[in-house]
């Protein structure tokens, strides 16, 4: 049978060359705004991982609610009106069609609770803290972290997580991507992103990992972190690596994939990386990963600008920097040999 | 040399390039004693500067792939007006009225290139050029009506650019619905604006003007105070008159307003402006700065300057950029990439970077069907190569204000002319400059500033 992602992102795409539900369909549509198209810099992604499944691109609302389907997800885009989702809604919830919905989405359209309606990330753990102490998670954690926003963590952590998976190890695996159930992983808990304070999110994360850890009794946790580890604005507040403080106090990281921005990577600019890593998060980088996002400062609006490079840049980059450095613990996804090495050491590493 | 001594009544300042900022000298300071000094505080007086490129060269086709925001329609030539120094008038190379039109079939593919080319884009902007572009209002509505139909998923702002002679009934009733940001070209009192701004026939086109903007307050109150005017100084005009029509006048009193001079870009005669403009100009300058310090208020500044306390702050903030200190390769400031911040279509299809830069063939960068010339694009973006060595070594550098604009010549980019326009560019740094020491010795903290006013609010308050 067929599904449709509609308002398709690049996470949404993911979802083509990864186990889950939609890459089991037998054909997916997936419904974009105008002038998105499988040349376009959202669908690049998929030259990392490919998509297993037949997939069209429409643009036409009207075609878009005339399909059959069974599955359907909505992703959230606040500048598709309420009125254009309700649409599409109403073209199927009343067939026998799954609908997935995030949450924040469910919440705008205030779509009602019925059995075809599957809501995403809708828990709140209540966790309860008593005391000071820090609850000591037994089990190897591989964080996935990035210098800043939109640098290739969440299908980095997908392929690190299927990966072990295949070789047999139980993973727990946690996002903050919407999505995050779809493949199977647990969604990093709201209270990480509210007004509390650093002290309660760590304790509260430190008793959601544990009580978590020892209800799925993993082998590995892999954590993909939000948000960057360093400023790179300075004219703009940005987060301040919070969550990756937050993380790494709540519980010991084993090991540290951290990804960059597609540039020039000298050894000095690692060099500091390694520095700023380990003094802050208690642990060196394992492999810098190269992503296909180059990050630029727009001098009028000095706004942050995130530009998808040609997916040949990160291989170049990486390339040119193995060849000149001493450095072997660089790589890219877009580059199969490279990642392939990267995931077997990975995985040497754990077993060591 | 990469620094530049300014002096000042309160003393010597020097500008370091290396690291962007304005640093005090103690006193008794001779120009060898400059780089001692600098070095002593921790600035390198070194130029490693070895090749003019700009940043954004080596990733230009994924820019132009995905971020282009900015589509501008040239959707007529013609015009009912005859201004006297319009580009199209006959007073500038490359340019003049003609009846030629856009076709909605090449309308309509500008506007799919824009969608296919913006898809890392939120927000877009479609704006309606001419000539006078109402003139093909039905070609602007169905624009509009196709732009609508596909533009789910994006914020689509409509921009015109307009006489304003055919702003009423149903064209009128059209742009308030689709909520298009308008900007009028209007010059003053009747006897400044009729002077230049008339009808083929000959009349003046304010009478009309004003009665159409009157219709808009009374029908459309909120939508007329968007409503944006510019405003062209002739180099003989009276600019006492010109500042005190636009406070005293009840129709275009609301409205903001901002002011341009004649372009002498590619003008087959000289445009030069005589002393008294710059004397008009200098005491509004000192009443913002006055008002910047906190000593007279806002409403003894003419409102037609009050774009140019943006311009001050903007200049304390062009100082948080980095230097140049450690860079082997940059390019001055000035050029924007072409194409990605605006993209000009012309009524055949060609594409320029923008509006301002003559329909000629070394200002094309590409065609709706040929594509992006990247080439042209990249000698477009890097056009301070044609003057590499004058630029690598101009203190300058990163407060040069000089786009290809100001390089061409008669089909031609040229670096005597680019070169010609130097001692302008530096002219207005140096300006800038002792602008910014000036409010800083008397106690303006930019800080603070930028906490108090949100600076785009109050320029519409």
């Amino acid at each position: 049978m067929r599904s449709m992602i509609f308002c398709a992102n690049e996470e949404s795409l993911l979802l083509l060359g990864t186990d889950n539900e939609f890459s089991m369909s037998e054909y997916v549509s997936i419904v974009t705004p105008y002038g998105i198209e499988a040349s376009s810099p959202a669908f690049d992604i998929l030259q990392a991982i490919p998509a297993r499944v037949e997939f069209e691109v429409i643009h036409s609302l009207e075609e878009a609610s005339n399909l059959q389907i069974n599955k359907l997800l909505l992703v959230n885009n606040e500048k598709v009106s309420c009125g254009t989702y309700s649409k599409i809604v109403n073209a199927y919830i009343k067939t026998e069609c799954k609908i997935y919905v995030p949450i924040e989405l469910q919440r705008k359209l205030s779509l009602p609770p019925l059995e075809n309606i599957s809501v995403l990330h809708k828990e709140d753990f209540e966790i309860k803290v008593t005391g000071d102490e820090i609850l000591h998670v037994d089990i190897p954690v591989i964080a996935v972290t990035g210098i800043g926003q939109n640098t290739n963590k969440l299908p980095l952590t997908l392929l690190i997580k299927d990966h072990l998976s295949s070789l047999g190890y139980n993973t727990l695996t946690l996002s903050s991507s919407p999505l995050a159930e779809l493949w199977g992983m647990e969604a990093l808990p709201n209270f990480l992103f509210s007004e509390k304070s650093f002290r309660d999110k760590t304790m509260l994360f430190n008793h959601f990992l544990y009580s978590l850890a020892s209800k799925t009794q993993p082998e590995l946790i892999i954590i993909s972190i939000p948000g960057g580890i360093s400023p790179l604005n300075p004219f703009c507040y940005e987060d301040y690596y919070e969550m990756a403080m937050i993380i790494s106090n709540a519980t010991q990281i084993s090991i540290d994939i951290c990804s960059l921005y597609c540039q020039d990577y000298p050894d000095e600019f690692l060099d500091l990386l390694d520095d700023i890593n380990t003094f802050r998060f208690g642990c060196k980088p394992l492999f810098y990963h190269s992503s296909n996002v180059v990050f630029d400062l727009d001098a009028e609006t000095r706004k942050n600008e995130f530009i998808k490079a040609n997916t040949s840049k990160p291989v170049s980059f990486v390339k040119d920097a193995l060849s000149d450095s001493q450095r072997d613990n660089i790589f890219t996804m877009f580059d199969k040999d490279m990642l392939s090495d990267a995931l077997k050491r990975i995985v040497s590493y754990l077993i060591e | 040399m990469t620094y530049k001594i300014i002096e000042s009544p309160f003393g010597k300042y020097v500008y370091s390039r290396n690291a962007n900022r304005l640093i005090k000298m103690p006193e008794n300071n001779d120009s060898q004693s400059v780089e001692g000094y600098l070095s002593e505080q921790g600035f390198s007086t070194r130029n490693n500067l070895r090749k003019i490129r700009h940043p954004s060269s080596w990733m230009i086709e994924e820019i132009l792939r995905g971020h282009v925001f900015n589509l501008i329609l040239q959707v007529t030539q013609n015009c009912n007006l005859r201004c006297s120094y319009c580009a199209y008038s006959g007073n500038y190379y490359n340019r003049t009225h003609t009846t030629q039109k856009m076709s909605y079939d090449v309308a309509k593919r500008a506007v799919d290139f824009l969608f296919e080319h913006s898809s890392e884009c939120e927000e877009i902007v479609i704006g309606f050029y001419g000539g006078e572009p109402l003139l093909e209002f039905d070609l602007v509505k169905r624009v509009v009506d196709y732009a609508d139909h596909i533009g789910w998923g994006k914020n689509i702002q409509y921009v015109v650019t307009t006489n304003a002679t055919l702003l009423k009934g149903e064209i009128l009733d059209f742009l308030v619905a689709h909520n298009f940001s308008v900007m009028v070209s209007f010059d003053g009192p009747k006897e400044v604006h009729d002077k230049n701004r008339k009808f083929i026939d000959g009349k003046g086109s304010f009478d009309l003007i004003i009665n159409n903007l009157e219709l808009v307050k009374e029908r459309y109150p909120d939508f007329y105070k968007n409503i944006m005017t510019n405003t062209v100084l002739s180099p003989t005009e009276d600019y006492e008159c010109i500042k005190k029509f636009f406070e005293a006048d009840t129709v275009i009193h609301a409205l903001n307003s901002r002011l341009s001079l004649i372009s002498a870009e590619d003008a087959k005669e000289p445009i030069t402006y005589g002393e008294h403009l710059s004397i008009s100009e200098s005491i509004e300058i000192v009443k913002i700065l006055l008002y910047m310090l906190g000593k007279i208020h806002k409403e003894s500044i003419s409102k037609i300057y009050l774009s140019q306390i943006n311009m001050i702050t903007e200049s304390f903030r062009n100082m948080d950029f980095d230097g140049l200190e450690g860079k082997v390769m940059a390019h001055p400031g000035g050029p924007c990439v072409p194409g990605k911040k605006r993209l000009f279509v012309d009524v055949n299809g060609d594409f320029h970077p923008c509006e301002k830069i003559s329909e000629c063939a070394v200002g094309r960068i590409g065609s709706l069907s040929s594509g992006f010339d990247i080439n042209a694009v990249l000698k477009i973006l890097n056009i301070a190569e044609i003057t590499e060595d004058a630029c690598k070594n101009c203190w300058a550098f990163l407060w040069c204000n000089q786009c290809a604009n100001a390089s061409l010549q008669r089909n031609k980019l040229s670096s005597e002319i680019r070169l010609s326009k130097c001692s302008s560019s530096k002219s207005h740094a140096i300006n800038t400059f002792k602008t910014m020491i000036f409010l800083k010795e008397y106690g303006f903290d930019i800080e603070r500033w930028k906490s108090d006013n949100a600076i785009d609010d109050f320029l519409r308050k």
